[in-house]
């Protein structure tokens, strides 16, 4: 009777051995790796937890820090400072003179500008949506469709501020 | 025992898969979790030297100096507390002179607000006030702007009834 062994095809059976014996010492690899990992982020994070607090206690009795960011923070919010009257100011010649305004509303945070209004007939509103569409100052954002009452066409656009806007 | 020769690569490659799968996957899950963790804590590390040797140039800072000798100006401008009931009496002042009645307007936090990583974060107030007519708004909209404690309007309502605005403003705690 031939021997188990010697029916065996080791030539088709070998490859698949060393696959798991080399997925076994990835394996092996990986751990070893992780635990070095590990040990190095405990190691930052309680270095990192002890200056942090140093750098606390030191920021709560440093005059000098504290004025530096009190003048950087006086500084940009000057900057970013800009006047929703002066928007506005620019914005009112941009409107065509028969639309009729009801409300404008100005967002400094967004930069955006909306404006509530009402004109005679759709073909004055068609004309006020193609004069903005096109306008080198506006970008038109939002239009919801108007509506028609009392023999008016009221419509709502809202208008985000281009650069060119404000020179 | 011819069988199981017949199915042994069967076994041998469901078995890879499962190593792979249940062992080795996982870990290179892991691995990459903890490398992003230590890139993040290296990031912070880097943070807080750069603040470190950002509080030890400012020491001698001879700038800083300058603007020490300004502090109250500085507390005008940027308060170190809310001051709320400081807020509400020149509100209240203000609309007096527009011989307006007064309005006491809720003041309520707003966001922190941080410019730079290097520097404290300020915080917000905001409030909304109300101006009943066309007229003069933009006197009232000028004088809240140019109010020595740094404000700004945020946003801005006109309409017939009169002009409604958001406003904010800001005060740095020290921490």
């Amino acid at each position: 009777m031939p021997s188990w062994r010697e029916n065996l095809p080791l030539g088709l059976f070998l490859p698949f051995i060393l696959i798991i014996i080399f997925e076994f010492v990835v394996s092996y690899g990986f751990d070893y790796y992780k635990q070095n990992l590990s040990f190095k982020i405990n190691n930052l994070e309680t270095q990192l937890k002890t200056r942090e607090e140093g750098l606390s206690s030191k920021l709560s009795q440093t005059d000098s820090y504290f004025i530096f960011s009190q003048v950087i923070n006086i500084v940009e919010i000057l900057k970013s400072k800009k006047s929703p009257v002066d928007v506005v100011n620019r914005f009112t010649p941009l409107v065509p003179n028969f639309v009729q305004v009801q409300n404008v509303s100005v967002d400094m945070d967004n930069n955006e500008i909306s404006l509530d209004g009402s004109v005679p007939n759709l073909l004055s509103y068609l004309r006020v949506l193609n004069y903005f569409r096109n306008h080198q100052k506006l970008e038109l954002k939002n239009q919801p469709s108007p509506n028609i009452a009392n023999n008016q066409v009221n419509f709502q656009m809202v208008f985000s501020l281009k650069p060119a806007f404000f020179e | 025992m011819n069988i199981l020769i017949k199915l042994l690569p069967i076994i041998l490659l469901l078995t890879i898969f499962y190593l792979f799968f249940t062992d080795l996957y996982p870990k290179y899950q892991e691995i990459l979790a903890s490398v992003q963790k230590l890139n993040e804590l290296k990031n912070k590390e880097k943070e807080i030297s750069s603040t470190e040797e950002l509080i030890k140039s400012l020491e001698n800072n001879e700038l800083i100096k300058v603007f020490s000798e300004k502090r109250e100006l500085l507390d005008v401008w940027l308060p170190q507390e809310p001051k709320r009931e400081e807020l509400l009496i020149y509100l209240g002042t203000l609309y007096n002179a527009f011989s307006l009645p007064s309005q006491l307007p809720a003041i309520a936090d707003g966001p922190e607000k941080r410019f730079y990583q290097e520097i404290l974060p300020i915080k917000t107030l905001t409030f909304n006030l109300n101006f009943p007519t066309l007229n003069n708004y933009e006197l009232f909209v000028g004088n809240l702007e140019k109010n020595v404690r740094l404000m700004r309007v945020k946003k801005m309502n006109l309409n017939p009834k009169g002009v409604d605005l958001v406003v904010e403003t800001y005060y740095l705690q020290k921490q």
